[in-house]
């Protein structure tokens, strides 16, 4: 798939703007030729271990500076700290802390750092750890927290002085399902607000349930970006259309002969079918007329692979394994 | 309270508008947390002991009797004397420079071998303010312990004089004149060496490297030629003792430098090392080994 040009001003000064980004380390490719815009919303960054996705996270957040190409943040290049890092939060994978300190310190120091005086600072604290909820384990050292807290307390970091970007590493690791939830909810209102959201992650359907596009990446390259049904037309794969009609048995036989219709398969209950077609469009178009005509009563219809996970099978999975 | 209510309530954030004033917030935040954590964490360990060496030899020395049942500082005189040799090779050769060598190091070093220098590398903070601060907090934290370290050493002289020389020498200015001299010749030690080894932090990988290898120039620099003198730092600090010292044998004799040069050349040099900090750390990249 041709990765999207991205012109020197379009947008710039909302998004997220990498242009022509690589990095190599020696010999070894991290990322190659990555030109990609990233809107306010929630953007998923999905691709297997090795495909580049911390590399580019770093990369977008300044810990690495690129070998080739440039990085804007809402206009702002890394070299610019001061406002390039008041606007940006980061989450990153790395499990550690600052030996022997305990959580409320953690939180009140990177705020303290960042320049505010005491009292906004030790406000903010109390926010930021009411939000990922470990305001009642504010004073145990993070040494002693469990991996779903480390997890927590990091995010709150990232958060804590209110940024309007937010890039988030697998952030959904290690917590419990009650703690995703309640993180997920504060991403989506986070995006909701009109700022940025980069999260990666492995669980693919967790990806699917929050983002609002995606973004895949193997072995360095840019495979896809987009929303989810940009990214299945583009892929030229036929489409899977899932029916649930109660005359599933007749829809099955009439649109068989269709030129465009590649397979249909019954649904096990007999109340529904998928169908594969090659041009979605026409076979909405034929399928409608053939309702029309018929007086099929149809409960519910629509696509069945518009999922990460789908998306991610064909355009890596099946590539490596064809490959 | 929900998000939405939290998410309302972080609009109100106070804006951070970049300048001398926030810079010295930012300063004095940073000189702080680091302060806390060179003299009140465990890393500091190891220097408390180092400057324990030195107190701990003085002054059980000072209760110390020679064969003739005499006390081992027989003179305060030779003690002074005694002091100017032990404050030279043990204290300022061996616990400033091994003392200085673990606070500076550490600060960046350490950061980046417990895997937690990002957080820094994620402020909005400059550079130039980042490293400044830890400088500060670095030479605070060993002047303080090697300050006192000296300090104590030069009281414990007195140990066999009693209490009315200790108060006669202070307040007729010679005795407090030394100890002035010697306090601070140990801020300028911390400086000079501590920059150096900040900077050493980020270049190598491996901090005991340099090290040992400046330990080894300063060890040698007494037969180095008079050009080659000049790049030890040793040699500006010696310049500066109160009591000058026999040099050892085989030792390339030149006059010391002008103290003006020692001073100016100790903070020539420790700009210079901060300088080069400054550079390395907007180079650095984030990346810990077992990546």
């Amino acid at each position: 798939m041709n990765q999207p040009v991205v012109n020197q001003s379009e947008g710039v000064g909302d998004n997220i703007v990498l242009r022509d980004l690589s990095k190599f380390y020696g010999d070894v490719l991290g990322v190659n030729r990555i030109n990609l815009k990233l809107e306010p919303g929630i953007t998923g960054l999905v691709g297997p271990n090795g495909a580049g996705k911390s590399t580019l996270m770093n990369l977008i957040a300044g810990l690495n500076s690129p070998s080739r190409g440039s990085v804007e943040v809402l206009g702002v290049k890394p070299s610019r700290t001061e406002k390039f890092y008041s606007q940006l939060g980061y989450c990153t994978q790395y499990d550690s802390f600052p030996s022997g300190i305990d959580g409320y310190d953690f939180i009140r120091n990177t705020l303290l750092i960042h320049g505010y005086d005491k009292s906004a600072a030790e406000a903010l604290t109390q926010q930021a750890l009411q939000q990922v909820d470990l305001l009642k384990a504010a004073n145990r050292p993070v040494d002693a927290y469990s991996k779903g807290m480390r997890q927590r307390i990091k995010l709150a970091q990232a958060i804590c002085h209110t940024p309007q970007v937010l890039i988030l590493d697998e952030p959904l690791n290690g917590l419990d399902p009650m703690a995703r939830a309640q993180v997920i909810a504060l991403f989506r209102e986070f995006a909701d607000a009109g700022n940025i959201v980069l999260i990666s992650s492995q669980i693919l359907h967790e990806v699917d349930l929050i983002s609002d596009r995606v973004v895949l990446l193997n072995s360095g390259y840019l495979v896809a970006e987009g929303d989810l049904t940009h990214i299945q037309s583009e892929t030229g794969e036929p489409m899977k259309i899932f029916i649930r009609s109660s005359h599933a048995n007749d829809i099955a036989s009439s649109v068989f002969g269709l030129e465009h219709v590649v397979e249909v398969q019954l649904h096990y209950d007999g109340e529904g079918l998928f169908v594969r077609s090659s041009d979605a469009d026409a076979f909405f178009l034929a399928l409608n007329g053939k309702v029309m005509a018929e007086g099929w009563h149809i409960e519910s219809i629509g696509p069945a692979d518009e999922t990460v996970e789908a998306v991610y099978q064909h355009l890596i999975v099946e590539q490596q394994v064809a490959t | 309270m929900n998000t939405r209510e939290l998410t309302a309530q972080s609009m109100k954030v106070p804006q951070l508008i970049p300048g001398f004033s926030l810079w010295f917030r930012q300063l004095m935040a940073i000189t702080r947390i680091e302060f806390v954590k060179a003299l009140l964490s465990r890393r500091a360990l190891s220097c408390y002991g180092l400057a324990l060496i030195p107190v701990l030899l003085l002054t059980i020395s000072g209760f110390q009797k020679n064969d003739e049942d005499l006390p081992v500082f027989e003179t305060i005189e030779n003690a002074r004397q005694i002091y100017a040799y032990v404050y030279s090779t043990l204290i300022l050769g061996g616990v400033i420079f091994l003392g200085s060598a673990a606070i500076f190091t550490s600060l960046f070093r350490g950061e980046i071998l417990d895997r937690s220098i990002h957080y820094y590398v994620l402020t909005p903070v400059r550079r130039e303010v980042l490293v400044t601060a830890k400088f500060l907090a670095g030479l605070a934290s060993a002047f303080i312990l090697f300050g006192l370290c000296a300090g104590i050493c030069f009281l414990a002289l007195y140990i066999p004089f009693g209490i009315e020389q200790i108060i006669s020498d202070l307040s007729n200015g010679i005795a407090m004149q030394q100890l002035e001299q010697y306090l601070g010749l140990t801020l300028l030690a911390c400086m000079g060496y501590g920059a150096v080894f900040m900077a050493t932090g980020l270049l190598f990988r491996n901090p005991l490297i340099p090290v040992v290898v400046i330990a080894g120039w300063e060890l040698i620099h007494f037969i180095l030629p008079p050009a080659l003198k000049v790049f030890s730092i040793i040699y500006y600090l010696k310049g500066l003792l109160p009591i000058p010292l026999d040099e050892r044998p085989l030792a390339v004799l030149v006059a010391p430098p002008p103290v003006w040069i020692s001073i100016s050349g100790m903070l020539g040099l420790c700009l210079l090392a901060l300088g080069v900090t400054i550079i390395l750390l907007k180079r650095l990249e984030v990346r810990y080994t077992d990546e």
